[in-house]
């Protein structure tokens, strides 16, 4: 019978201090990436239901169907696209309308029992190129009355304030990173330290530099997917109970739902992926940089 | 194939341990080199298998100059050469067989054509009762034969043994001396370190003779 017989590491990394200190360390930084990024995730959906992500500031013009006829909304589109600071303009459609109203409605409602407006809306890269009274003042020879809704300022407000928040969260996620790759360095060059002989031994019979990297690569993977995936398992876990938890313990029925989408959630699920092929990255360069030293 | 010219060696600012070597190691050849305790004999080993490299002078090996190739390059003559060292330089944490079979995994040997080399070697040194057994737990002796063993297992051109026999009895001590022999027939070009003055008589070669640093004509004895 042949018998099975497991290849040996040449490279004794299993039995080093770092296997229990890379776990814990990874485990805590995917723990802290984990709730921060799903932070971020959430914000950025409660901010798309808003519709207050991207750079884009916004403006809808509201006409009586009575006096907008489609030459009237062609040549008012022509006059605002000219206008400094404007983006996009365009007619927002009929079953885009009855779609946002379905809510209200309870069902989808017939066009020709609503008196519904014609609805442009604009964008601008700036608020200052949104001024309803100079809108207002240009169509008034084209379109007669309409009415102009720009976003308030406490939307912009909030709008700043999510930028910040996504910003402070992505500084977050890089120091954590950092903090990482660092940790991995330390510990890397801690155990090439550790096994200065018997890399020098396997130097000596031939041994390349990306055979002996390999084994401290391989090994920070398995370390940080040892100590990453239960660290991104409890954070999911405490995300879920927050969220379950939230709703109810906030009374703002104008605040959207905080809930993740099954991409965001894949994104969440691959931290301690992504946190583990990092640690690989830095064993591997912090091994090849050492070793390229060497005589 | 090797060729030191007016080579130098010292250890970081330390004084000159070997000094104007020249010397040229046809291929295929043997040679014995002797010499006193701290003669250089060690030293002169380590720039042979390119553990350090000349602080003067010119060391070239298979055509290249050593001084000036590349981490990779030294790689692939250190792959050429085998070395049976003093101490031995096992992996403590590997079992005899997996010593044996370092330098073939090394090359990407197949797993199955490893464990038969390494069987068969094994037994030639009379040591495959102890394939699993970890260096710790050898004799002197038996470390030597599975460091003889690691060096001789990857045919190599040069095979370099630092008192090979110093811990053998005289028949295992004969017997790999009759295995480097068999290689040095076959074209492996041979240097052994010894203070053993019976080897040179009884498997005879041309001797080099090391002092103070020096290589010197002749034998010491």
């Amino acid at each position: 019978m042949v018998r099975w017989r497991q290849r040996p590491r040449e490279v004794p990394l299993a039995s080093d201090p770092s296997s229990s200190f890379v776990p814990t360390i990874i485990g805590a930084m995917v723990f802290l990436s984990t709730l921060v990024l799903g932070a971020s995730l959430a914000i950025e959906g409660v901010a798309d239901g808003w519709q207050i992500t991207g750079q884009q500031h916004r403006a809808t013009i509201e006409m009586s169907r009575d006096s907008a006829s489609e030459e009237v909304v062609t040549t008012s589109i022509e006059v605002l696209a000219q206008l400094p600071g404007i983006t996009r303009v365009r007619l927002v459609g009929d079953d885009e309308i009855l779609e946002t109203i379905e809510a209200w409605t309870g069902g989808r409602p017939d066009l020709d029992l609503l008196p519904l407006p014609v609805l442009i809306e604009m964008e601008a890269l700036s608020p200052e190129a949104l001024r309803s009274d100079i809108i207002e003042q240009i169509l008034e020879e084209t379109a007669g009355a309409v009415t102009v809704y720009v976003e308030p300022q406490w939307l912009l407000a909030v709008r700043s304030t999510v930028g910040a928040v996504q910003l402070v969260t992505a500084l977050m996620l890089v120091i954590i990173a950092l903090i990482s790759v660092v940790s991995i360095v330390y510990v890397t060059r801690t155990a090439l330290s550790i096994h200065h002989d018997t890399i020098e031994i396997m130097h000596q019979i031939g041994a390349q530099d990306s055979y002996i990297a390999i084994q401290f690569q391989n090994q920070s993977l398995l370390l940080a997917l040892m100590g990453g995936i239960p660290g991104n398992v409890l954070a999911i876990i405490m995300m879920m109970i927050l969220m379950r938890e939230l709703p109810g313990s906030v009374e703002a029925p104008l605040l959207p739902a905080v809930s993740l989408g099954i991409r965001e959630w894949i994104f969440l699920g691959a931290v301690p992926v992504v946190a583990a092929l990092v640690a690989m990255v830095a064993a591997r360069v912090t091994v090849i940089t050492s070793l390229g030293r060497m005589p | 194939m090797i060729r030191f010219e007016n080579v130098g060696l010292r250890y970081g600012s330390g004084p000159e341990v070997l000094h104007d070597i020249d010397l040229t190691l046809e291929s295929g050849s043997g040679h014995y080199l002797v010499g006193p305790t701290g003669a250089g004999k060690t030293s002169l080993l380590s720039l042979l298998y390119l553990g350090r490299r000349p602080t003067r002078g010119l060391l070239t090996m298979f055509g290249q100059d050593v001084a000036t190739a590349t981490r990779s390059a030294l790689t692939g003559f250190r792959r050429r050469i085998g070395v049976v060292f003093q101490d031995y330089n096992l992996l403590d944490h590997l079992s005899a067989f997996d010593n044996v079979a370092l330098p073939l995994r090394l090359v990407g040997t197949d797993p199955g054509m490893v464990r038969d080399h390494v069987h068969q070697l094994l037994e030639w040194v009379g040591l495959d009762t102890m394939a699993e057994v970890k260096p710790p737990l050898m004799s002197g002796g038996e470390k030597q034969r599975v460091a003889v063993a690691r060096a001789v297992i990857g045919q190599p051109d040069v095979l370099l043994a630092d008192e090979p026999t110093g811990n053998l009895d005289e028949p295992m001590a004969d017997r790999l001396m009759m295995l480097f022999m068999e290689l040095n027939r076959h074209g492996t070009t041979l240097v052994i370190a010894t203070h053993n003055t019976r080897l040179p008589q009884r498997f005879p070669h041309p001797v080099l003779h090391l002092k103070e640093g020096f290589l010197k004509a002749g034998r010491p004895w």
